[in-house]
C-alpha cells in the first residue's frame, strides 16, 4: 500500500508540482526561432511542388496511400483551390511562428502555428522527417503551456503586473518525456543491430554520401575512430534517457548532449533536426542557472530563482 | 538595493498570487490523457517486430491523421543502409529519343545548397528507391513526363533507374577513406512507366 501512495505521489510531483515558467519560456523563443527557420527555409522554397494545386503529388490518391478512409486535418482543402491562398497559409504558419517566438498574442500564435504545421504535415507527409514529427509534438504541447508569462511582448504590452512565475509543467515533462523516450527507443533498436554492438556504424554512418555537411573529422578514417565513435554514440544515447534526470548529473549530461547533437549536425545534413533537439535541452535547465546566466548578460543583479523541483 | 526574498517551491506557492486551485478530477483526467498518450504515441514505437508494428499502426492512422501524434523513431537503428545510390529517370520520346533526367544529387552539391534543398532529399531520394515508395512512383514518372514533353514529341515512357555502390565491409584495422568511396556504377531499371496522353499536362 506504500508502494503505491509512494508512486502516486511521485507521479503528483513529477507531473503536477509548481516549476518555474522561465525554462519553456526560453525553449519557446528558441523553438520559434528554429520553427520560422524551417517554414521559410524549408517549406516555403517548395510550396508549388508540394503544396500547391497542380503539386508533385495530386492529393487524394496521396491521401488513400497515407491515410485510408480516415479524416485528415488538412485546413488547405478547405481553402479556394488556388495556389495564392495556400502560399499565405503558409506565411500566416510563419507569421505564427514569429510571434510565437517573440512572445506576441503568444497562446493563440501557438495553436495556429500548430494548426499551419499539422496541416502541411498532413497534406504532403512524403516530405517529413523526424524533425518535423519532432517539431509537430513539441507544439502540440506548447499549447497547453503559460509560455506567455516570461520573455514575451505580452508581458510588455497588455500586463500591468507580473504574472505567476510557476506553473503546473504537465506540458513541459510531456516535452521532456518525449525526448527522452526518443532517445531510449533508438538506444533500443541500436543496441538490438549487429553493426552498432561490432563498433561499425559510425562508419557507414559517416560514408553515406547524401547526408555530408562539413568536413568530417580526420579519427573518421579510422577503424579506431569509427568504432570509438560508434560506442560513445550509444553511451551518450544512454545517458540522454537516464542521468538527465539526475538534478546533480543533469547538467553534465545536457552540456554532453548540445556538443553531441552539434557534433551530429556537423557532420550530417538532417536538416533542422538536431536544432529542435537542441533548443529542448533548454527545457532541462535549471532556473536559478538560467537567471545568473541572463544576469550576467544583462549585468544585473539576478533574481532570486524558484527551484525546479 | 531592491532586495527579493529567497523561497522554496513551498513557500513561493503560498507568497504567489492567489490562484484557482486544480481540482482532483482535472488531474486525473490530465493523467488519463498523459497515459493514454505515453502508450499510444510511444510504446508502439518500441515494438521491434515489424510484424507487430504492422498490426498496430492501422489503428493509429485515425489519430495520426487527426492530430499528427504518431511517431516512429528509427535514426540509423536498427541497421543502416549499406551503400550509397542516386536515382534517374530515362525519358523515351515519340520519334525515338531519349533524355536522362537526373534526380538532386545530395552528393554533389554544396553544402548550402544540401541544407537549401534538403527537402527533396525525402521524396526523390529516399521514396523513390524505398519499397515504401512504389506507390507514388507513377505521379513522380507523371510529373516528370508532363515537364519535359512538347506537343511536337511526346514523352512515350519513364524508366526510373537506381544506380548504386555497396560500401566495403571495414576490417578491424583498415576502413575505406571517405575520399575514396566507389562510384554508383550497378544499375538498375526498377520502374517503367507508359505515359498515356491522358498523363500529360497540356
Amino acid at each position: 500500500m506504500k508502494a503505491i501512495t509512494g508512486a502516486l505521489a511521485a507521479w503528483k510531483g513529477f507531473w503536477f508540482a509548481p516549476a518555474s515558467v522561465r525554462p519553456i519560456c526560453l525553449f519557446r523563443i528558441l523553438f520559434g526561432f528554429f520553427l520560422t527557420v524551417n517554414l521559410l527555409g524549408h517549406y516555403l522554397p517548395y510550396y508549388r511542388l508540394f503544396f500547391s494545386v497542380d503539386a508533385v503529388y495530386p492529393t487524394a490518391p496521396l491521401f488513400f496511400f497515407k491515410y485510408g478512409k480516415n479524416q485528415v486535418f488538412d485546413l488547405l482543402l478547405l481553402l479556394p483551390p488556388d495556389d495564392s491562398f495556400r502560399l499565405g497559409f503558409i506565411y500566416l504558419g510563419v507569421a505564427a511562428s514569429i510571434f510565437m517566438a517573440i512572445g506576441l498574442f503568444t497562446r493563440v500564435s501557438t495553436i495556429v502555428a500548430f494548426a499551419c504545421l499539422l496541416t502541411l504535415n498532413n497534406h504532403f507527409p512524403l516530405m517529413l522527417n523526424a524533425g518535423d514529427n519532432y517539431a509537430r509534438l513539441c507544439l502540440l504541447f506548447l499549447c497547453f503551456a503559460p509560455t506567455d508569462r516570461a520573455f514575451s511582448l505580452d508581458n510588455l504590452l497588455f500586463r500591468k503586473e507580473k504574472p505567476e512565475q510557476l506553473f503546473e509543467p504537465w506540458s513541459q515533462r510531456l516535452i521532456q518525456i518525449q525526448f527522452a523516450f526518443i532517445f531510449f527507443i533508438n538506444w533500443i533498436y541500436k543496441v538490438c543491430g549487429d553493426i552498432w554492438t561490432d563498433g561499425s556504424a559510425v562508419y557507414y554512418a559517416t560514408r553515406l554520401t547524401e547526408f555530408y555537411r562539413l568536413p568530417m573529422p580526420v579519427f573518421l578514417d579510422s577503424a579506431f575512430g569509427c568504432k570509438l565513435a560508434t560506442w560513445s554514440t550509444l553511451w551518450i544515447e544512454f545517458l540522454l534517457f537516464t542521468l538527465i534526470w539526475p538534478k546533480r548529473t543533469r547538467n553534465y549530461v545536457v552540456v554532453t548532449g548540445v556538443l553531441f547533437q552539434l557534433g551530429l549536425d556537423w557532420c550530417f545534413n538532417l536538416g533542422m533536426f538536431e536544432y529542435f533537439f537542441v533548443a529542448t535541452y533548454l527545457l532541462f535547465a535549471d532556473p536559478a542557472t538560467i537567471d545568473s546566466i541572463l544576469a550576467r548578460v544583462s549585468r544585473k543583479r539576478a533574481p532570486e530563482a524558484v527551484a525546479n523541483e | 538595493m531592491n532586495e527579493q526574498p529567497r523561497f522554496t517551491v513551498s513557500e513561493a506557492e503560498r507568497q504567489g498570487p492567489v490562484r484557482a486551485v486544480e481540482t482532483g478530477s482535472w488531474r486525473v483526467f490530465l493523467t488519463c490523457v498523459i497515459a493514454v498518450y505515453l502508450v499510444v504515441s510511444n510504446l508502439v514505437s518500441l515494438s521491434h517486430y515489424p510484424e507487430l508494428n504492422q498490426e498496430l499502426r492501422p489503428y493509429m492512422r485515425p489519430l495520426r491523421a487527426l492530430s499528427g501524434v504518431e511517431t516512429i523513431w528509427q535514426l540509423f537503428a536498427p541497421d543502416m543502409r549499406l551503400m550509397n545510390f542516386h536515382n534517374t529517370a530515362i525519358v523515351t520520346f515519340e520519334d525515338g529519343s531519349q533524355r536522362l533526367y537526373e534526380f538532386p544529387r545530395f552528393d554533389l552539391m554544396t553544402r548550402f545548397e544540401a541544407f537549401k534543398h534538403y527537402k527533396l532529399q525525402k521524396l526523390f531520394h529516399d521514396y523513390m528507391s524505398n519499397p515504401v515508395g512504389v506507390a507514388y512512383r507513377p505521379a513522380i514518372a507523371r510529373y516528370i513526363a508532363s515537364s519535359v514533353s512538347s506537343p511536337g514529341n511526346r514523352a512515350v515512357m519513364v524508366t526510373f533507374c537506381f544506380n548504386f555502390a555497396s560500401l566495403p565491409e571495414p576490417s578491424p584495422e583498415r576502413v575505406l577513406s571517405q575520399k575514396r568511396l566507389p562510384y554508383h556504377v550497378t544499375k538498375d531499371a526498377h520502374f517503367v512507366f507508359e505515359v498515356r496522353p491522358g498523363d500529360l499536362a497540356e
